[in-house]
């Protein structure tokens, strides 16, 4: 579903990634991991097309198609969606009218029947029971006032409404009580019941208790330095990144 | 426990409260609405009054005003449809 070859890419003439190779098939979840600096929201912005990453050499391949010349809107038609480490506020733009707009685009662009607005509502309401918020915040502007948990959820909530097909996950989990940990992560494996592939950056092995990862990648001066399955997030926790990486690299 | 007919008076009271905290938002602009009825699939029927019959926009205040407002707090009921001889 995703191949990513030799990626390099700058910010600010500044070489960030040096040479990813990724391959992500359907259905799977892969867990990213890494130190802080070492690429992996770099490599997330990148696949989602921010304009402030220029990808230099190497290409992204989605649904065998190399789509680095797409905007960030066309990435999205195609199905890419990525959940933000820090969600920004949006005073002014209430949480019904984002969604529903940003769905209606999306149905227009999928080539998609338009669905109603009773139907829109209806959808809301049951994700954002089965996601634990309160209807009422429905009416409020998009995470203005919000709690970092709430934030997160609501980023599920938009993942769920929008119906990804690939989606990366930027530290969904950082800074988030076991209680709100354990709603997201309902929300994360309704998202993969549903058939859709997961990249889950973090860095802890919490949430990957809930979800279980088919391949695990530690990420290094902009490379991934390691890949491996499910057990090597255990010897993480045990030794360090750069134990594991002189062991298995 | 309430019988069908209590259940039916308590929603009513639920969806008439929704229109009440609307209302002084349409009444600004001289139109009102009431609600009809609430159907067996609890579909609540409202009706237009004032400018806001046979007004070209109705449908928006339909939509982003009574809909939103009365699904997302009124849990039973399904949908919300205007039932004014425009």
């Amino acid at each position: 579903m995703l191949k990513i070859s030799n990626l390099h890419v700058a910010a600010n003439k500044t070489p960030i990634l040096k040479g990813v190779n990724l391959i992500v098939h359907q259905g799977e979840v892969h867990a990213l991991m890494g130190q802080n600096g070492s690429g992996k929201s770099s490599l997330a912005y990148s696949i989602v097309g921010h304009p402030f990453y220029k990808i230099t050499k190497g290409s992204i391949n989605y649904q065998n198609e190399n789509i680095i010349k797409l905007a960030p809107n066309e990435r999205a038609a195609k199905g890419l969606f990525m959940t933000f480490q820090n969600p920004p506020t949006l005073p002014g733009v209430k949480i019904t009218s984002y969604l529903r707009t940003a769905k209606n685009a999306l149905q227009k662009a999928r080539g998609e029947k338009v669905e109603t607005y009773s139907e829109f509502l209806r959808e809301l309401r049951s994700t954002m029971k089965f996601l634990e918020l309160p209807l009422k915040f429905a009416n409020r502007s998009l995470n203005d006032g919000f709690s970092g948990g709430e934030k997160k959820k609501l980023e599920i909530l938009q993942a769920i409404i929008l119906k990804p097909k690939l989606i990366i996950l930027d530290e969904i989990d950082s800074g988030l009580d076991i209680y709100a940990i354990k709603v997201v992560a309902k929300g994360i494996l309704k998202l993969q019941q549903k058939g859709v592939t997961i990249i889950i950056i973090t860095h802890y092995q919490r949430i990957l208790n809930f979800i279980s990862p088919n391949f695990v990648h530690i990420m290094k001066d902009g490379k991934i330095a390691v890949s491996g399955e499910k057990d090597l997030v255990s010897k993480l926790e045990l030794s360090s990144f750069k134990d594991i990486i002189k062991t298995h690299g | 426990m309430m019988n069908d007919l209590e259940k039916r008076i308590e929603l009513e009271k639920k969806v008439e409260n929704v229109l009440a905290e609307l209302r002084p938002a349409l009444e600004s602009h001289g139109g009102d609405v009431k609600l009809v009825d609430i159907t067996k699939d609890n579909v609540a029927q409202v009706e237009f009054s004032g400018s806001c019959k046979g007004c070209p926009i109705a449908n928006v205040t339909l939509d982003e005003g009574l809909k939103e407002a009365i699904l997302m707090q009124v849990e039973e009921i399904s949908d919300v449809v205007d039932v004014t001889k425009h």
